[in-house]
């Protein structure tokens, strides 16, 4: 088959911007520091947490598709490999994130663990060194199965063997799992456990549409731009971001069914120790509490719709972009309140530098993927599914 | 009512959607085109337009979203009001459940109904079979003879790829069909 692929270079005023901003972000990293401590660190959770869920549900949609043999992402999926590529970035944020356990993390603190009965019974499991030997874990099983998924890909530049697609089945069988577990204990860590006494056993599932959500969103808009800047001319067609369009509609609509079955049984059971997660939200945070319902359900369940609106790049790039600023407005909600409340500062509205640093986490994103992805060949030219995917109809 | 078909017969589906592009770009009219599965891109090519489906399908939900609501507004609160875990008598998180299965339910039921009603199809329908092997390996256009220059129509089809143009008459009034298999 002969496919002529112009290979994506980074350069230009992309690369500027991704900078620019990615100093900016730094700037109001500092800043949030410079005007208190437990805000700082809360600003560097969320966007280390936020764009680490991004980066790994990568992994899952590489995964996914590996396993069933997908067609229909080949033409792009050189996106989601790129997108691991920011893992080791998070990595390192995630070690840094160790000067600020005491700042976050309510169970660091051994005075407050011993008087507490509930805190005493779970010792075994919230304690510094295993939380860190964990976050060590975590991040290297990811940061394996992304480099293993990429080397597969890479081979299938020139190898369209069946024994290498039926080695990617087999390895992305296995990665589904172990993604799904890592995840799930990912968000007790980094998250749930921020409010020590509160559980919820279907908060990894609910961290994990989130994540999936926000990753189909920046793999829209990359698709999207991609074909604006003329690469992928011929490849990506219409049906493609229909595709994309409906991932996003569907895990949307995902995303509210877990957040309403977390948030039904804790309100019916009406336990104290299960509610004090929402009443400090219905308390504090009330506005923000249905603006995130808003943002990522309603918004997306209405404009997205429509088969126009899903052939539509204005469209799909605007739910896109509303859709990511939305998950991470969903991780500061999580996140926030229970540190804020527990410094007595309830600061219930959103910053000017919060917004600056998600903007410059984003830059910095953009600059590792972009890179990632210029280094690569833009499409898995001898991927046996790849012919079948380039014909894809809706 | 008989009515008399001109039919062109392929032997490939490639051959028969590049046909039926040409036939539209001649303003030849196009009665319809059977295949045994579904052909990529056919429908468009046809020029057939959008199915009004998806309006029934929003309809239907918004009803029975309204429905549900209501329904349970009505009884929990004003028809016999009843306190339950000390919640309010009007608890919307309680009445998420039920309300996205009904609008699920009558989404769904309502939509196939649609479907069946607008197509003319219901149990012991005959299927209209103007080639024997139209269902197993053969690709049939077909074209209403009294609205087409039969000669023209001939010649196209011999050119463009079909293996054979046969004329057959077929009864299309649904409701006579019934029993009347050939």
């Amino acid at each position: 088959m002969s496919l002529e692929v112009k290979n994506f270079e980074f350069q230009g005023s992309i690369k500027t911007i991704s900078i620019v901003l990615a100093v900016v972000g730094v700037l109001a990293l500092l800043g949030s520091f410079g005007l208190n401590k437990a805000v700082g660190w809360v600003d560097f959770l969320v966007s280390t947490v936020y764009f680490s869920m991004i980066a790994v549900s990568g992994i899952f949609f590489l995964s996914l598709g590996g396993v069933v043999q997908a067609s229909w992402l080949t033409p792009y999926k050189r996106i989601p490999e790129a997108m691991t590529k920011f893992l080791p970035v998070t990595f390192v944020c995630m070690l840094v994130m160790y000067f600020g356990y005491h700042t976050l993390y309510e169970w660091t603190h051994t005075e407050l663990v011993m008087n507490d009965p509930i805190l005493r019974e779970k010792v075994a499991w919230l304690n510094e060194p295993f939380f860190f030997i964990r976050t060590v874990i975590i991040f290297s099983l990811w940061i394996l199965m992304a480099w293993a998924l990429r080397s597969i890909s890479k081979k299938m530049d020139t190898d369209g063997s069946e024994a290498l697609s039926l080695k990617l089945q087999k390895y992305s069988a296995v990665f589904l799992i172990v993604f799904s577990l890592t995840i799930s204990f990912a968000a007790f860590d980094w998250v749930m456990s921020i409010e020590p006494h509160w559980f919820s056993t279907i908060f990894g599932v609910y961290m994990f549409a989130g994540s999936f959500v926000s990753g189909i969103a920046f793999t829209t808009i990359a698709v999207i731009k991609l074909r604006d800047w003329g690469y992928l001319k011929g490849i990506i067609s219409d049906d493609h971001l229909h595709d994309l369009g409906k991932w996003m509609f569907g895990m949307s609509v995902f995303w509210a069914y877990i957040w309403i079955s977390q948030y039904l049984l804790i309100w019916y059971a009406n336990i104290p120790e299960e509610t004090e997660y929402y009443v400090l939200r219905h308390d504090y945070w009330n506005a923000q509490f249905f603006i995130n319902l808003i943002i990522n359900f309603i918004v997306p369940f209405f404009v997205l719709m429509t088969r126009e609106a899903k052939r539509n790049t204005k469209v799909l790039m605007t739910v896109a972009c509303i859709l990511l600023f939305g998950h991470f407005f969903d991780m500061y909600l999580m996140v926030a309140p229970k540190v804020f409340h527990h410094y007595h500062a309830h600061i219930s509205g959103y910053g000017i530098l919060q917004l600056l640093q998600f903007i410059g986490f984003f830059g910095l994103f953009v600059f590792v993927v972009g890179r990632a992805l210029s280094k690569m060949n833009l499409v898995s030219k001898e991927d046996p599914t790849l012919e079948e995917g380039l014909h894809l109809h809706q | 009512m008989k009515k008399e078909f001109l039919i062109g017969v392929f032997d490939c589906d490639e051959k028969v959607l590049e046909a039926t592009k040409k036939a539209v770009d001649k303003h030849f009219e196009i009665y319809d085109v059977y295949t045994p599965f579904p052909v990529h891109g056919l429908d468009s090519a046809m020029g057939i337009k959008r199915s009004f489906l998806p309006y029934v399908t929003f309809a239907a939900g918004a009803m029975g979203f309204l429905i549900a609501i209501l329904f349970q507004i009505w009884t929990s609160a004003i028809d016999w009001p009843t306190i339950i875990g000390g919640k309010p008598f009007i608890s919307f998180p309680a009445f998420v459940p039920i309300t996205f299965e009904i609008t699920v339910l009558l989404a769904a039921h309502t939509t196939v109904a649609a479907f069946l009603a607008s197509n003319f199809l219901f149990p012991g329908k005959q299927a209209m079979i103007l080639h024997p092997e139209q269902t197993c390996n053969k690709f049939i256009m077909a074209f209403d003879k009294t609205r087409i220059n039969k000669e023209d129509v001939t010649n196209f089809l011999n050119n463009n790829g079909a293996i054979s143009v046969e004329e057959k008459s077929a009864d299309n009034n649904c409701f006579a069909l019934i029993g009347k298999g050939e």
